[in-house]
This record gives structure tokens, C-alpha cells and sequence, in this order.
């Protein structure tokens, strides 16, 4: 139960005032009234008007003292509710105060001037509000000062965050899309492929490689390849080939698969920097088959182009030669111009199948090492008839300085050097001059050789076609009727499959020299 | 005793023509003019060197050689390759097969073809 200060107060005051008083009032009656009760008998028997008019002053005492008391209850009242407002009131100002404080309104003030320690209360808490206030206001400052910095700040993330977002997804979209138009190569490639990882697990399969082994992609993706190998056989001889020409290396090698497939295939490998291997099938099934039927065509043109021919030289031949008995002069003159004819449909024969052969990519064929000088020496030698017969002069300048051998195909060095000399006699006048010279250009390990001739040379426009097949320039056709057009074709690709290059420099009636390279070693 | 020579060709002048000039050179000449007939002549004659078309009827030049390869004496004899055709394919089929030579007819002269004779078995 809560009592106010206000009855508190009351309640001391009543305690404090009225209760002695009552206390003193009825013991002075009591005082009296013994008197009286003493000495009553006497007074009233001798003067009863004292005892009447006594007992009228008693009544009147008793009057009084009410009265009296009364009035103290009723300032007791009055002071009391004075004092105990002069104490509440600051309290209550206090409290309300504290309340509104408590609400959160700091512009409460307290105004009291009560003059005393309630005013210097009034006045701290005044104080203490306003040093709130200055604290809350400094704070609520800084805290805009940081929401804005906050805001700001959240909503640069927030941009960061979406245009990340944003980037995120384009570059998925990117990636899938490369993806799925890589996946789309890979199913529908026509080479096989299958990725190996580094751990030599299976990593991708795909349709045409599941074809040609004559696998299903689900029975050998992740799995490893140590495994398959004991289980497949077609697997195991695809590995064997692949180990044994090293992982590491790019290569292409053929792998011919038995029943039921029947396919020859073209393997290469390639190690991506991941680490992963990379497998590709090449069917050439159809190019090998090609391949055959090609080679039996030339083998069987061949034949049938150079068996007369053969037998018309051999025959000639024995009879120049005499093993047949002798031969008269004029006899001998004609059978010579036709063996000389008869070399002439050898030779384009021969250029027409070595153009077949060359346009298979495999004419290199039988590498050696071998002097240079003494391959230009067995050209020379073959030539030396129609030279002097021409009378031309034939120059063949070689270092001093050892040449290293170097590593050529002989015969088909021979062919070319010798299309070259042939076309250099051919197209010169009598008196002109022939100088095949060979130059070793340490540095590069390859040497350089010309054959310059004093001849028709070639028409400046016909220059950039003259390496072409079945191309004659000009002027040639008119000297010399009988050209195929293939000798320099030939003499390019001779040149280039050693890994050399050829060019000319050429004026027309003054002459030309052509140049070739020929590096001293072959990669094979 | 000269030294024998079988020439296994179908193409009559050229083994006459050849047989002709071996014939001058002193050697015992005999003639095939397939590969079977080839094959059967080379048992029964064991000569020192066969000159072998690769283009003929029955047999062909390749298989005749394969067959010589699976005869433990007719291994042993040499045999130098007279054909037409010289493609790098077919010259790699016949060494590996034991060939010892191949020339083409058209690019040498009989005389020549002596000289590669020679050179295997000498006169």
C-alpha cells in the first residue's frame, strides 16, 4: 500500500500536535476534576452557586479544549497540506519531469524557486538534461553523419552487388553457350575424341569415338584406363600405340581395327595444359582405300605405259650396241634418233607419274646421306654429251672448304638438279654458258646452290606462273616442242619436301639463274 | 659352272631381250613367265639370283615373294625387282620382303642391268 507524503505528513503532524495536546487537555481535567470531586462537598455545601458556576466553567474548559482542538486539527490540516505541498511539489515536478524525461522529451525543464535545495535539484537535473540533450544531439549528428555514409555506402554495394551479379550472369550465359556449342562440335565431329585426365581416367567419349571402338560412352567414361585395358581389346591396342609413342607428344600414327569394324584410323594426341590428354580419331578408312586403289592405278599405268617403251630402248639398244651383228651407218643414224625419241616418251612418262606421285604427298622417299658434289657430278656426267654436242660451256664451282654430306632423297636430288641442268642446256644457244655452283652457309646448316644459264631467260609476266603444272613459258615452247611443263613443278616439290625453297631471278634474252636451298639434315 | 638366273616376266620380249644379254654375259639363263610358273621353277631350279616382275598373271611379283620367304632355302636366294611402277610404297613392300635391288626398265639400259647382276653375284 502506497501512502502519499501528503498523509504521511498529516499523520506526523496529527501524532506531534494534537496527541499531546488531547493528552494534556484530558490529564488538566482529570486534574481539575479531582479537585473538585475532593473538594466538592464542602464547596457545594456552602457554595452552591460556586459549584454550579464551576461546573458551567468546566462546561465552558470543555468547550474550549474542543474548540482548541479542533482549530489545531484544522491547522494541522492547513500547515500540513502547505508543508507537505512545499515538499511534493518539486518532488512531483521531479517525478513528472523524469517521466516526460522517461518518454523520451528532452526540452523538459524543471522550473522551480523554492530557494532551496529543491531549486538547486531543479536546477542539476536542468543541467544534467541539457548535457543529455547537447550528448544526444552530437550523437544524433554523428549518427546521421553515418547513416548517410552507411546509405551511401550500401547503396554503391548494392550497385556493386547487382552489376556483379549482372556480370556473373552474362558470363554464364557465355559459358554455357560456348559450352554447349563445344559439346555440339564434339557430338557431331566426325573425327572421334576422348579426353583422358591426368590421373588416366576416362574424362569424355564422344558418338563417332564410341563408333569406331565399337564402345558405349557410359561403359568407359570415368572409369580408368588400367582397367578398360584388361577388359577391351580393341582399348588396349589404341593405348599400347599411344604409350608407345609418348602421351607427351603430338602424333599422328594409323591404327587399323579389325572385325567388325574394319576402319583404319588416324591417331593423334595432344597434352592440354591441364593435363588432360586429348585423343582424336581420324577414320581414313576411305583415304587409305583411296590410297591403294591409286597406288595399284599408277602401278598398272605404269606398267602398261612403260613396258612398250621399255622394250623398244632395250631392243634398240642391243642393236646399237652390236649384239645383234652389225649395223650400217645410215641404219645406225635413224635407230639412234629413234632410241632419242623413244627417251623422250620415257621422260614424260616419268613426269607424269612422278606428278602423281607427288600430288600423293609421298615422294620423299629413301633418305641417305650423300656428297653433293658428287650428285651434280653424276648429273653433270649424264649431260656432258649434249653440252659439248651444243657446245655449250658447263662451269661447276664448288668451295674448297669440306662440305658436310647431306641428308637427301639421291634420286630424287638427281631429278631435280637434273630438270634443272636439262632446262638450263635447252633453253641456252650454242656459246652460252652453264655454271652450276654450290655455296655451304655454315649458319643456317644448309646449302645454297645455282644453276645460271645465258639463256632465253623468261618473260617477265610468265614469271609468277612458271613453278605451275603443265605451265610453258612462251618462248620455251617455240625452242623446244616437246616440254611437259612438269620439270619445274617437280623440281619445287622435290625441293620443298627436303625442306628447301627455290626461286629464280630471270631476264628475258639475257638469262636466268635458279636458286635452291637444301638444309643439311631432315626432321622426319 | 655358270652361275643360273631365272627371269620371272610375262612380257615375252622383255625376258628375251634380257635372257639374250645375260645369255652373252655367260650365264645359265631360265625363264618364268608368271608367278606360278616362277615359284615352281625356282624349287626346281635353286637358281643364284632371280630377276622378278611385279606385274603378272597368276602370281604377282609380291606374292611370289612372300611365298620365297616362307622357304628356308628360297630365302636365301637374291632377288633383284624389274618392274614399271617404283612407288615408294611398293619399293618399301618388296625390301622388306628381301629384295635385294629394284630398278625400273625404262630408266636403264640393259647394260646397266648387268651391272646390278654383277653386283649381286658377281660374273
Amino acid at each position: 500500500m502506497k501512502i502519499s507524503i501528503l498523509n504521511k505528513i498529516i499523520l506526523i503532524l496529527i501524532l506531534i500536535g494534537v496527541l499531546p495536546i488531547t493528552i494534556f487537555t484530558f490529564l488538566t481535567i482529570d486534574s481539575y476534576q479531582g479537585l473538585i470531586e475532593k473538594y466538592a462537598p464542602y464547596v457545594v455545601k456552602e457554595y452552591p452557586e460556586i459549584v454550579s458556576e464551576t461546573l458551567l466553567n468546566f462546561e465552558n474548559i470543555k468547550n474550549q479544549t474542543l474548540f482548541i482542538f479542533l482549530l489545531i486539527i484544522v491547522f494541522v490540516f492547513f500547515f500540513s497540506i502547505i508543508l507537505s505541498r512545499k515538499i511534493t511539489y518539486p518532488i512531483k515536478k521531479l517525478t513528472e519531469a523524469t517521466n516526460e524525461l522517461k518518454k523520451g522529451n528532452l526540452d523538459t525543464r524543471i522550473v522551480l524557486k523554492t530557494k532551496d535545495e529543491f531549486e538547486d535539484l531543479a536546477e542539476s537535473f536542468n543541467q544534467m538534461i541539457q548535457e543529455l540533450q547537447r550528448s544526444r544531439a552530437l550523437l544524433e549528428d554523428e549518427k546521421a553523419v553515418l547513416e548517410i555514409r552507411v546509405e551511401a555506402r550500401t547503396k554503391q554495394l548494392r550497385e556493386l552487388a547487382q552489376s556483379l551479379d549482372e556480370k556473373v550472369k552474362e558470363r554464364t550465359r557465355e559459358l554455357r553457350i560456348q559450352r554447349d556449342r563445344i559439346m555440339a562440335i564434339i557430338t557431331n565431329l566426325v573425327d572421334g575424341l576422348i579426353v583422358i585426365d591426368k590421373d588416366k581416367n576416362i574424362v569424355l567419349v564422344n558418338p563417332n569415338a564410341e563408333k569406331f571402338l565399337g564402345i558405349k560412352a557410359g561403359d568407359i567414361q570415368k572409369k580408368s584406363i588400367d582397367k578398360l585395358i584388361k577388359k577391351n581389346n580393341t582399348i588396349k591396342e589404341l593405348f599400347n600405340l599411344i604409350n608407345q609413342k609418348g602421351e607427351k607428344n603430338i602424333f599422328r600414327e594409323e591404327f587399323a581395327l579389325k572385325d567388325p569394324q574394319r576402319l583404319v584410323l588416324e591417331v593423334s594426341t595432344t597434352l592440354l595444359e591441364t593435363g588432360e590428354t586429348v585423343i582424336i580419331l581420324h577414320d581414313i578408312t576411305r583415304e587409305k582405300l583411296v590410297e591403294e586403289m591409286k597406288t595399284d592405278f599408277v602401278s598398272i599405268a605404269a606398267h602398261q605405259l612403260r613396258t612398250p617403251v621399255s622394250a623398244i630402248k632395250w631392243s634398240l639398244k642391243m642393236i646399237l650396241d652390236g649384239d645383234l651383228g652389225s649395223i650400217k651407218k645410215e641404219q645406225r643414224e635413224f635407230l639412234e634418233k629413234a632410241y632419242e625419241s623413244n627417251d623422250r616418251m620415257i621422260r614424260l612418262i616419268n613426269d607424269l607419274l612422278n606428278v602423281s606421285r607427288i600430288e600423293e604427298g609421298r615422294f620423299l622417299y629413301n633418305i641417305q646421306k650423300k656428297d653433293i658434289k658428287d650428285i651434280i657430278n653424276n648429273v653433270i656426267n649424264r649431260s656432258k654429251t649434249i653440252v659439248e654436242k651444243k657446245g655449250l660451256e658447263l662451269q661447276f664451282l664448288f668451295p674448297k672448304k669440306k662440305i658436310p654430306d647431306i641428308e637427301v632423297d639421291v634420286e630424287k636430288i638427281e631429278l631435280a638438279i637434273q630438270n634443272l641442268l636439262d632446262n638450263a642446256i635447252t633453253y641456252t644457244k650454242p656459246g652460252g654458258k652453264v655454271t652450276i655452283s654450290i655455296d655451304y652457309k655454315e649458319p643456317y646448316k644448309e646449302l645454297l646452290i645455282s644453276i645460271k644459264d645465258t639463256g632465253v631467260g623468261i618473260p617477265k609476266d610468265e614469271q609468277k606462273r612458271i613453278f605451275s603444272k603443265f605451265f610453258r613459258g612462251s618462248n620455251a615452247i617455240k625452242i623446244d616442242t616437246d616440254g611437259s611443263g612438269l620439270g619445274l613443278f617437280i623440281v619445287k616439290n622435290i625441293i620443298e619436301a627436303h625442306n628447301g625453297k627455290i626461286w629464280f631471278e630471270s631476264k628475258e634474252g639475257k638469262g636466268t639463274t635458279f636458286y635452291f636451298t637444301l638444309p643439311i639434315h631432315q626432321k622426319i | 659352272m655358270p652361275q643360273k638366273i631365272l627371269i620371272i616376266e610375262d612380257e615375252k620380249i622383255i625376258y628375251n631381250l634380257l635372257a639374250k644379254k645375260l645369255s652373252f654375259e655367260g650365264y645359265n639363263v631360265f625363264i618364268a613367265k608368271d608367278g606360278e610358273e616362277g615359284l615352281i621353277k625356282l624349287r626346281k631350279i635353286k637358281p643364284d639370283l632371280v630377276l622378278l616382275d611385279i606385274i603378272m598373271p597368276k602370281k604377282n611379283g609380291f606374292e611370289v615373294m612372300e611365298e620365297m620367304q616362307k622357304d628356308e632355302i628360297l630365302k636365301k636366294i637374291p632377288v633383284i625387282v624389274i618392274s614399271n611402277s617404283g612407288q615408294p610404297v611398293e619399293i618399301e613392300r618388296v625390301k622388306k620382303l628381301g629384295a635385294k635391288d629394284w630398278f625400273i626398265k625404262t630408266d636403264f639400259d640393259l647394260q646397266e642391268i648387268i651391272k646390278k647382276v654383277k653386283k649381286q653375284i658377281g660374273k
